[in-house]
């Protein structure tokens, strides 16, 4: 890859970020000179001074006017389609001119109107330069970028257009969440075969058995404006769409506000000099410090506010702790679990059903957040948190793992013109892009004896355990292969069927441990319900065989092919002793 | 070369009587949206432009 290199590009409305891939073919945000890795989407005009990215945000300040920000989610969208809260901005106000929105600002003493498209180009250029400056001269081949699951074609089309322009080669637009979990290769099997790597290191605890290659995914994107929740079937590293929630309005901004409006009241308490929003000044100073606080707790347990001369010159300085962050933020967490709640019932699916939690968005670096996200899950249950990589470069360096794949395809192979001619659509509006998927889990019934002993895994219903080796929601072709062990010499059976999933709601009564002193004596311990994940198998078996084992603990070996039209080939065992299935097509 | 994935779960004896019906097709296919990233992704639109079932890609 020496020759030339790929990056990925995250634009998003209030941070962009770019990844490329390193020497050790790892996706990497690129700090830019100032070592930053999250850029702030801004450009401020001061005289004959350009400022982008955060060193644009202090002019906020004194030179709002001049400051434009807010813009990525403008681009395409017609002046007449936009909302009051896209429009609200403490920064140049967005003007109609002819249906465009744009920006009416001084640059060099001149006052200029620019589009959203006018500013995107330069701001996309800016990151631009900034990859080609950390990749010290080696051409950029291409970039694949990030849109959210809720842009339109033409706002798609008109970010392509917009990246062209600033220079870049643009590869794919590819949704979001689909860059989340393709940081982490989530179920994707190796080259060759090898299992998908476990996105928390080796020492981590395994993913429990079957579920290496098929998982419901959450994917919690809270950003600063908004919060996007999708639900994904992740089939041995095809991700396929169950449901997808957008909410504007909901993201860092608004802890923010809380924190603002927790700081203006400290100050007057403090110094009895009032200080509310109509102080714009003022209230830019507390809301650019606020915000830098805000990071500041995800670091540690407590921090401090301080802005010099807030009001009337006076100076403010405040401590904060995150109990107390929390405690302003909870409604923002409140309502963004709620986001959770809301994608999964589109999904169908309980909480206890999603086996990971992929968090994306630099809002998801909320300690505060995630606690209050994972009570939505069965405590000790199979659902798993995803974030250990930090969730605000999560999306961009996605998007450089899916360039590296495209460049990784042949120059002149189908799959790359295919992969490079992708319409600028939303994927559900894409026919290419819908594929036939199973319904119903595919698996075997064995008996609850035969359940694993201490092995995390399904739970046994009825006496019957199904082993799921074929989940709903796959899209087909699809394969799978597993092993397992005979439970003695001789025939042993595998008794196929569908099954029906299912959650088994238990009243547990919560055992108290000893060192519980807080719990007062008369709360009796009401029973908490314990709520896990089932498949119960159909009656009617939908294959059987029977395979010779040779020994005790024989590692039976069995291959799933199922094929676009739902025909399925299972394959028991190996060599000249296999036996062969055939489903014929639903 | 496919992912094996080795399962824990026991294999039971089959019952000396055994005799396996035909068997029987899945259940009604669904139709879904392929989200467009990943190496698994670009490896299915491969298989699925040449016409490859997955032994001939994995050659
Ligand atoms: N370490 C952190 N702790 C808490 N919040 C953070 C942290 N890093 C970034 N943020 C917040 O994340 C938000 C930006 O998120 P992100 O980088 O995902 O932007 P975005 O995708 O452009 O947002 P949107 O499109 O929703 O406006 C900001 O509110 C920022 O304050
Ligand atoms: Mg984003």
């Amino acid at each position: 890859m020496s020759q030339s290199a790929v990056i990925g590009v995250n634009f998003g409305h209030s941070f962009s970020s770019i990844a490329a891939i390193n020497q050790h073919g790892r996706a990497d945000v690129i700090a830019n000179e100032d070592g930053e890795r999250q850029l702030a989407t801004r450009i401020a005009f001061n005289q004959d001074q350009v400022y982008i990215g955060n060193q644009a945000t202090p002019q906020l300040v004194r030179n709002a006017q001049n400051v434009i920000d807010k813009f990525a989610n403008l681009l395409g969208r017609s002046y007449s389609d936009l909302s009051d809260s896209e429009m609200k901005r403490s920064s140049a106000p967005v003007i109609d001119n002819k249906g465009v929105p744009s920006f009416k600002v001084e640059i060099q003493g001149k006052e200029e109107t620019l589009s959203a498209h006018d500013v995107a180009v330069r701001y996309i250029r800016s990151l631009f330069l900034t990859a080609k400056d950390f990749l010290s001269g080696v051409p950029i081949a291409g970039a694949v970028l990030s849109v959210p699951l809720s842009y339109s074609s033409k706002q798609i089309a008109a970010l392509k257009e917009a990246s062209a322009e600033a220079g870049l080669i643009v590869l794919q637009v590819i949704p979001a969440p689909a860059a989340a979990v393709t940081a982490y290769g989530l179920t994707a099997p190796g080259e060759g075969g090898s299992l998908p790597a476990h996105p928390d290191g080796i020492e981590a605890a395994p993913y429990a058995p079957g579920t290496e290659l098929d998982r419901n995914l959450a994917v919690v994107d809270v950003g600063g404006s908004s919060t996007t929740v999708a639900v994904l079937a992740a089939r041995s590293g095809v991700y396929t769409l169950l449901s997808s929630v957008t909410q504007a309005g909901l993201g860092g901004q608004q802890v923010d506000d809380a924190l603002v409006s927790y700081f203006a009241k400290e100050f007057t308490k403090k110094t009895k000099v009032p200080v509310e929003e109509s102080n714009a000044r003022a209230w830019a100073k507390l809301r650019n410090e606020a915000e830098h606080t805000k990071r500041a707790l995800s670091a540690s347990s407590s921090a401090q506010c301080a802005v010099e001369s807030l009001a009337d010159g006076v100076d403010f300085s405040g401590p904060i702790n995150r109990i107390r962050l929390d405690l302003l933020a909870a409604p923002v967490y409140n309502a963004i679990v709620g986001k959770v709640k809301e994608a999964l019932a589109q999904a169908k699916l309980d909480p206890c059903q999603v086996d990971e939690v992929v968090l994306a968005g630099g809002s998801a670096r909320l300690p505060g957040l995630t606690n209050t996200l994972l009570h939505l899950f069965p405590e000790g249950g199979a659902t798993k948190l995803t974030d250990s990589i930090d969730s605000d470069q999560v999306i961009a360096r996605g998007c450089a793992v899916h360039a590296s794949c495209i460049a990784a395809a042949p120059e002149d192979s189908a799959e790359r013109k295919f992969l490079l001619d992708l319409p600028a659509a939303p994927p559900k509006d894409v026919q290419s892009l819908q594929a036939p998927t199973t319904t119903r889990p595919l698996g075997l019934v064995l008996p609850a004896s035969g359940a694993s002993n201490g092995h995390s895994g399904p739970a046994a219903v009825d006496g019957e355990l199904f082993v799921t080796l074929l989940p709903a929601h796959t899209a087909l072709p699809a394969r799978r292969v597993y092993t397992l062990p005979a439970s003695q010499a001789g025939p042993a059976l595998f008794s196929f069927a569908e099954g029906t999933a299912d959650v088994k709601v238990e009243q547990v009564q919560r055992e108290r441990d000893e060192d519980d002193e807080d719990d007062e004596e008369d709360e009796e311990d009401e029973p908490e319900e314990k709520r896990t994940p089932i498949v119960k198998a159909d009656k009617k078996r939908i294959a059987e065989v029977a395979f010779e084992a040779k020994s005790k603990g024989e590692k039976v070996r069995v291959e799933i092919v199922a094929q676009v039209d739902g025909a399925v080939r299972i394959t028991v065992g190996e060599g000249e002793g296999k036996k062969e299935l055939e489903l014929p097509k639903p | 070369m496919a992912a094996v994935v080795d399962l824990p779960f026991e294999l039971p004896a089959a019952p000396s009587s055994f005799k396996p019906s035909a068997p029987a097709s899945i259940s009604k296919l669904g139709q879904e949206t392929i989200l467009p990233a990943g190496p698994s992704y670009v490896a299915h639109t491969r298989r699925q432009l040449r016409q490859l079932d997955f032994a001939a890609d994995d050659a």
